[in-house]
C-alpha cells in the first residue's frame, strides 16, 4: 500500500504543531506579535513543510497520471467501515494547486505581514491541512470534519492581523460557515439514516438500489448537500459574505482564499456524479435535470451579479473579490452541464483562475501600498513609485481575468463556450452570458487600469514605512503570473490533463469498483493463506 | 416516542431559527447553540430510537444499537463546543473593539433599545460602576 496520500495531510498537520509550538515557547505568553528571532525559525520551519507538501503532491501527480485511483484505508479495515482516502487525478492536481499557491502566500507574506500577528505560519499550515484532507476524503463525514479544520484555520487567518473590519466581516462569515456546517449534518444524518453508509462510494451503490419510496428524501439530503457546498462556494444567491470577508483580510490571506471558493465547487463534483448519481440523473448525464435546474441559473447569476458588483466596487481589493465572485460562476457554469467537455472547462479554469485571482490580490495589495492614504480606492492619485511595473503586472492580469488571448483566461472561457454548444439547452444562455459579462468586464477593467495608472497627479515621495514596497514584494506576483503563462503556454497537455479528469470524475463505476472491490490483503488472511 | 422526538428537533431548531434571525450578538450565539443541539439531536435519532440494545456487535447479538451516530454526534458536539466558544469570544472582542453588538457589522441601532436607552449611556455607565467597584 503506498502510504504518499497520508503524507498530504500528515506533513502539514506536524509542521503546524512544529511552528505553533516552537513560536509560543520562544517568544512567551504575553505578546502581541512575534520577534524577529522566533519569526525567522517559524518561517524555516513553514518552508520545510512547505516545500514537503509539494513534493508529495507532485509524487501523487505522477503516481496517478496513467489514470490509476489509488485507495488509502485507514486501518486497513475493508471497505465500506474503512475511512478512505481516495487519490485520482482530480484530488492530485486540487492539492498540487494548492501546495503551490501556498509557496507563493508563504513568500509574499514575509515581512510586514507575518509580524502583524501571532501564528501566521502555524495558521497556514493548518489550513493546508484542512484543504488536503478534504480533497483527499472518500468519507462524506470525513469530509464534514476536513470542512472544519479549514474553516477554522481561515477564521483564524482571516483576522489576522486585527483591526474592527476583520472582526465585524470575520463574524459574517464565522455565523453562515456554522450555520451550513449545521445544515451539512442534517443532510449527512438524513443519508446515513436511509442508507446506513458516509462513504461516498458505498452511498452511491446504495442510492442505486434504493426503495422507490426513500428516493424522495434521498433527493432532499443530496440537494441540501448541494446547497451546502454551493454555499462553501459562493454560488448566487448565497454569495454575499463573499466580498467583505476577501476585502478585510491581509493580502496574502486573500490571496490564499482564492482557492477557498473552489472547495465547494470540487466537493460539488466529487460527490454528485459518483454518490449521488442514481438519485440526481436518472436519464442520465447531460440532460436537463433537478440539479442543472438550479446550479446552473445559480451560476449565470452569480456571473451576472459579479460583473455588476466589479462595476461598482469602490476599490481595487473589493473588484478583485468580485473576479473571484465571477470565476465561480464561470466554473459553476462548466461543473453546471455535468458533461465531460463542462468538466474539462470547469477543471482548467478553476486551475487558472485561482493562479491569477491570487496573483491579482498580491497587485491590489502592492498598488494600495504604493498610494499613500489613497489606498486601493478607485479615484485619481498620485502616481506608484513603481508604476511601469505595476501597470504591466495589472494588464497581463487583466487580460487573463477578462480572457483575452493569449492568456489562460482566454483559453478557459472558449472550453467552457464550446461545452455549453454541446447541449442545446444551455447554448443560447451561456453563450449570451458569458460574452456579455465578458465584455462589460473588460469595459470595467479598462476604467480601473486607466483611473490608477493613467489618470494621475504629481508624483509624491511616498511615506517610507514597514509597508514600503520593495523590488523583492513583486517576486511572488511575478511567480504566479508565469504559472498562469506557462497554463496558457501548455494549454494543449494541460487540456489533455483536465478531460481526463473530467472522464474519470465522471466515471462512476471505475470509482466505486476501486474503492469497494479493491482489498488489500489484511493480515489476517495473509495468515491464514500462510497456514 | 418517534412523534415527540421529532417535535422537540424541530421546536429547538425553529427557536434557534428564530433566534439566529435577530439582530444582537448575544441572541444571534444562542440561536447558534440551539440549532446545534437540534442537529445533534437528529443526528442522534438517524440510527433509530431504541433502548436496552447492546451497543456493539457480540457473537449471538442480533438486535444491537448502531454505534456510528452515537460517535457522529460526538465528533458534532465536540466541534460545536468548541465553534461555539470561539464565536462567543469574537462576540466580546468585537462588543469591546467595535463598540457595538451587530450581527451584521452595521452600527445602526434597532427600535426597542433606541426607545429605551441610549446605549453609549449604558455602556459608560457599566464601565465606571465596574472601575468604581475595582477601586
Amino acid at each position: 500500500m503506498s502510504h504518499l496520500l497520508v503524507f498530504a495531510v500528515a506533513v502539514p498537520m506536524l509542521t503546524a504543531v512544529v511552528a505553533i509550538v516552537a513560536e509560543a515557547s520562544l517568544d512567551g505568553g504575553e505578546v502581541r506579535a512575534s520577534s524577529p528571532r522566533a519569526l525567522t525559525t517559524v518561517r524555516a520551519i513553514s518552508w520545510v513543510g512547505l516545500l514537503a507538501l509539494l513534493a508529495v503532491a507532485i509524487g501523487m501527480v505522477v503516481q496517478v497520471e496513467g489514470g490509476d485511483i489509488v485507495v488509502y484505508r485507514l486501518g486497513n479495515w475493508p471497505s465500506p467501515f474503512a475511512i478512505v482516502f481516495v487519490l485520482d487525478r482530480m484530488s492530485a492536481l486540487m492539492v498540487a494547486m494548492t501546495s503551490l499557491l501556498a509557496v507563493f502566500v508563504a513568500l509574499a507574506a514575509r515581512g510586514p505581514f507575518e509580524a502583524q500577528g501571532r501564528y501566521f505560519h502555524g495558521l497556514l499550515q493548518l489550513q493546508l491541512m484542512g484543504l488536503s484532507g478534504a480533497f483527499l476524503t472518500g468519507d462524506l463525514f470525513n469530509l464534514f470534519v476536513f470542512f472544519e479544520i479549514l474553516l477554522i484555520a481561515s477564521y483564524g487567518l482571516l483576522l489576522f492581523g486585527g483591526g474592527t473590519e476583520r472582526l465585524s466581516a470575520g463574524f459574517t462569515y464565522i455565523l453562515l460557515n456554522l450555520v451550513g456546517s449545521g445544515l451539512f449534518l442534517v443532510a449527512v444524518g438524513t443519508l446515513y439514516g436511509v442508507l446506513g453508509t458516509l462513504n461516498m462510494a458505498d452511498i452511491g451503490v446504495r442510492a442505486a438500489a434504493a426503495d422507490p419510496a426513500d428516493v424522495p428524501l434521498l433527493r432532499t439530503a443530496a440537494l441540501l448537500l448541494v446547497i451546502v457546498f454551493a454555499l462553501k462556494g459562493a454560488v448566487a444567491p448565497i454569495h454575499l459574505w463573499l466580498p467583505k470577508t476577501y476585502g478585510a483580510a491581509i493580502a496574502p490571506v486573500a490571496a490564499l482564499f482564492a482557492v477557498m471558493t473552489k472547495v465547494g465547487l470540487y466537493a460539488i463534483v466529487r460527490t454528485v456524479p459518483v454518490s449521488f448519481g442514481p438519485l440526481l440523473f436518472p436519464e442520465g448525464l447531460g440532460a436537463t435535470n433537478l440539479l442543472t435546474q438550479w446550479l446552473m441559473p445559480g451560476a449565470l447569476l452569480t456571473l451576472v451579479l459579479a460583473t455588476l458588483g466589479a462595476a461598482a466596487a469602490p476599490g481595487l481589493k473589493q473588484f478583485v473579490c468580485f473576479l473571484v465572485l465571477a470565476s465561480v460562476g464561470m466554473v459553476g457554469l462548466g461543473f453546471g452541464l455535468f458533461t465531460p467537455a463542462g468538466f474539462t472547462a470547469g477543471i482548467y479554469y478553476m486551475v487558472h483562475s485561482t493562479i491569477v485571482l491570487a496573483a491579482f490580490f498580491l497587485l491590489a495589495d502592492l498598488v494600495a501600498r504604493e498610494r499613500g492614504p489613497l489606498r486601493d480606492r478607485l479615484t485619481a492619485g498620485p502616481q506608484p513609485e513603481h508604476a511601469r511595473e505595476l501597470s504591466v503586472l495589472f494588464l497581463l492580469l487583466a487580460a487573463a481575468a477578462v480572457g483575452l488571448p493569449p492568456l489562460s483566461g482566454f483559453i478557459g472561457k472558449y472550453l467552457v463556450l464550446v461545452a455549453a454548444w454541446e447541449l442545446p439547452w444551455a447554448r443560447s444562455q451561456i453563450w449570451i452570458t458569458i460574452i456579455a459579462t465578458s465584455f462589460v468586464s473588460l469595459v470595467v477593467m479598462s476604467r480601473v487600469g486607466s483611473v490608477l495608472f493613467w489618470n494621475v497627479g504629481v508624483v509624491e515621495p511616498p511615506e517610507s514605512d514597514e509597508f514600503a514596497v520593495q523590488r523583492r514584494d513583486f517576486l511572488p506576483t511575478y511567480g504566479l503570473l508565469a504559472v498562469a503563462v506557462l497554463l496558457a503556454a501548455l494549454a494543449e497537455p494541460v487540456g489533455r490533463y483536465a478531460e481526463a479528469t473530467a472522464l474519470q470524475l465522471l466515471d462512476r463505476d471505475t470509482y466505486i469498483d476501486r474503492v469497494m472491490n479493491d482489498r488489500e490483503p489484511t493480515p489476517r488472511a495473509l495468515e491464514e493463506a500462510g497456514r | 416516542m418517534e412523534a415527540f422526538f421529532a417535535a422537540a428537533i424541530g421546536i429547538v431548531a425553529a427557536c434557534g431559527v428564530y433566534l439566529l434571525l435577530r439582530p444582537r450578538t448575544f441572541s444571534v450565539v444562542l440561536g447558534l447553540t440551539l440549532l446545534s443541539y437540534a442537529v445533534n439531536l437528529f443526528l442522534f435519532s438517524v440510527g433509530r430510537l431504541q433502548h436496552g440494545k447492546a451497543p456493539i456487535l457480540t457473537p449471538g447479538v442480533t438486535d444491537y444499537a448502531d454505534p456510528i451516530p452515537q460517535a457522529l454526534v460526538l465528533t458534532a458536539i465536540v466541534i460545536g463546543l468548541a465553534m461555539t466558544a470561539f464565536v462567543v469570544v469574537l462576540a466580546l472582542r468585537m462588543n469591546a473593539d467595535v463598540g457595538h453588538d451587530h450581527a451584521d457589522g452595521d452600527a445602526h441601532d434597532d427600535a426597542p433599545t433606541k426607545g429605551v436607552r441610549p446605549k453609549g449611556d449604558r455602556t459608560k455607565r457599566a464601565r465606571t460602576k465596574s472601575q468604581e467597584r475595582r477601586s
